[in-house]
């Protein structure tokens, strides 16, 4: 027992721990504050957010595995962690007003969120299948719970319930197929699964990786795993979509690279051929569906998957440098993300439900600003210069072309343009069609200050992403 | 024939002649049983006896909570047993993190207390939600 060595990992661990003092200390000051204590709690979430954001820029990486080879602190984990907590922060301040604005009891929000940021943390550092496991856990169950936060709204409570059934299932399915991993090579520690893996049968390793990518697929929305998305998105409260919609995802993917570069390493040229087809199905599904959409939370949710299939593209192409070109998307991807689901709220119903394409109409000319904004997070949702979304859709079709993955590239560019058509539907809802005379604009200030950094965000990446793809390529694995 | 398909053929029989018996008692019931739709055909089987009443009465369901409750305190439980049986190996360092887990649970504890979870019964529960507001107990 080398107790020393483990209390002297505890420094990698760092972030972590904050989180959970605060998550604690958040909850009490929730459960004991009386009535201004309901709202100190979120004040106490985005001040520990801020605080461990501040920590991981300065993490020391890990010099190997920590913990007896459970985890890992290394570059990549750290930025998968900065996308995660930049997400989660920006969820937070979306939510500030929200939820007082429905009446809802807002303090459980805050900490069950960090919960699921702590999950999907140590998802990101999980080097062994028992603590990826545990950890993926974690964050998916907070997750089920935010979704179904609103219990009393029935669309509410049916988002939570889907999210959690089909959620158990497809965890059901992976921890099969771990199991029959583990069932092969004997080990637990993704680093030496490989090796004894490879004598066994390769029918049941090749059996085992398809169900445990199966969900990893759920996890990230990807076809024909996807059904849940849109239900689950509209359903959800809207701010807390947008962090659901991007920081699991980024968890996820995480793990599915790291499993691709150690554990399934030897089997590339079998995954190759799978997540391109995943990939190319998940991408024409999601902008297909997408098309037809007349609500607005569904078409961003069949967005989101599309999405996903674009980030597969780097997953199929990982070789060269499609982990660079993902965690360059993932970064895009979340201000998009969150930007968009920032949107929503600018034409929130009373009721919080049922926000069409058509409430959009004219927005233009009350908001003016915002809606230049949003002209900007359009280009960049499609993937035109000089944005974010651009640089990173580049990333990810060269990456496929230097993987002579033609095909893959060919379907990507085309979906970009398949894409062009529903998001510009938006945007000839703000600018082409007459304002609704009975629009009231009660959007907070916080609002308004996500979308801008947000927006910005996806200005700059686009001007100038060498300094982003130079710590993505810092951090991508090889 | 290999050695494993020696060792597993009497399963896959066995699951065929499971899957093989119940597909035959379904077809031919359906074929050569009797139909008829008598005043009592509908109605469901309650050892003889006529149902009365709605099939959806509100049932008061503590039990689950309960069964969760054991879920998050009983399990917990074993870790630290886990831990006393090492606690003179493991030192100090153990016990001060066996310490933290404890004040997590006291932290969920207190939490549980607090939203009302703890009070049973049906007027506990509106009890309970008074602390919670329009948003009601867990």
């Amino acid at each position: 027992m080398d107790l020393a060595r483990y209390a002297a990992d505890l420094k990698y661990l760092l972030p972590e721990m904050t989180l959970l003092a605060v998550a604690v200390i958040a909850m009490f000051v929730h459960l004991f504050g009386g009535r201004p204590g309901r709202r100190a709690a979120g004040l106490v979430v985005l001040a520990g957010l801020v605080g461990t954001l501040w920590l991981l820029l300065f993490a020391p990486t890990a010099p190997g595995a920590i913990y007896s080879g459970a985890l890992t602190v290394d570059a990549f984990a750290l930025f998968v962690k900065i996308v995660i907590l930049v997400s989660a922060l920006l969820s937070v301040i979306l939510s500030f007003r929200f939820f007082d604005a429905e009446g809802y009891e807002s303090g459980e929000v805050y900490y069950l969120l960090l919960f699921a940021v702590i999950g999907m943390l140590f998802t990101a550092s999980a080097t062994d299948l028992l603590s990826f496991y545990v950890s993926f856990e974690l964050f998916a169950i907070c997750s089920y719970i935010l979704a179904g936060i609103f219990k009393k709204e029935i669309r509410s409570a049916e988002a939570g319930l889907k999210y959690f059934v089909l959620g158990a299932l497809s965890s059901a399915i992976m921890v099969l197929g771990m199991a029959l991993v583990y069932g092969v090579s004997g080990a637990t520690e993704f680093s030496k699964i490989a090796a004894p893996a490879l004598q066994g049968d390769p029918r049941l390793f090749t059996l085992g990786m398809v169900l445990f990518f199966i969900g990893l697929f759920f996890k990230v929305a990807a076809a024909p795993f996807h059904m849940w998305t849109p239900d689950v998105y509209e359903g959800a409260p809207t701010p807390l979509v947008a962090f659901l919609s991007t920081a699991p995802k980024a968890a996820a993917f995480a793990v599915f690279i790291r499993l691709l570069v150690t554990v399934f390493g030897a089997l590339e040229y079998k995954w190759t051929v799978l997540l391109s087809v995943v990939s190319i199905v998940t991408m024409f599904w999601g902008n297909l569906a997408a098309l037809g959409q007349h609500n607005l939370k569904r078409m961003l949710a069949y967005s989101s998957i599309a999405h996903a299939g674009y980030m597969l593209i780097g997953l199929a192409a990982l070789g060269s440098r499609g982990a660079m070109a993902v965690l360059f998307y993932l970064f895009a991807y979340l201000f998009m993300n969150t930007a968009a689901f920032g949107l929503i709220l600018f034409v929130q119903k009373k009721s919080g439900f049922g926000e069409e394409v058509d409430d959009l109409n004219g927005l233009a000319r009350k908001a003016p600003l915002v809606s230049a904004g949003i002209v900007v997070l359009l280009l960049s949702l499609t993937g035109i210069p000089p944005t974010a979304g651009f640089i990173g859709k580049y990333y990810l079709l060269s990456a496929a072309v230097g993987q002579k993955l033609y095909l893959l590239a060919v379907a990507g560019a085309l979906n970009s343009v398949i894409s062009l058509f529903y998001y510009f539907r938006i945007g000839r809802a703000i600018f082409m069609e007459s304002d609704r005379p009975e629009r009231v604009l009660d959007v907070s200030g916080y609002v308004r200050a996500v979308l801008f950094v947000c927006i910005a965000a996806l200005l700059y990446f686009g001007l100038f992403p060498s300094g982003l793809s130079f710590f993505a390529t810092l951090a991508a694995p090889r | 024939m290999t050695a494993q398909t020696a060792e597993t053929w009497p399963l896959a029989l066995y699951g065929l002649v499971v899957v093989g018996m119940t597909v035959a008692i379904i077809v031919i019931s359906a074929v050569i049983g009797q139909r008829h739709r008598g005043r009592a055909t509908g109605i469901p089987f309650e050892s003889g006896m006529p149902p009365t009443g709605s099939a959806q009465p509100r049932f008061v369901a503590e039990f689950y909570l309960i069964a969760m409750f054991s879920v998050i305190f009983d399990l917990e439980f074993i870790f630290i047993v886990a831990w006393a049986v090492a606690a003179r190996e493991l030192g100090w360092a153990g016990y001060a993190e066996a310490l933290v887990f404890m004040g997590l649970l006291a932290a969920a504890l207190a939490y549980l207390w607090r939203v009302g979870a703890l009070n049973w019964g049906t007027s506990g529960r509106a009890q309970g939600g008074a602390f919670r507001g329009k948003a009601g107990a867990p």
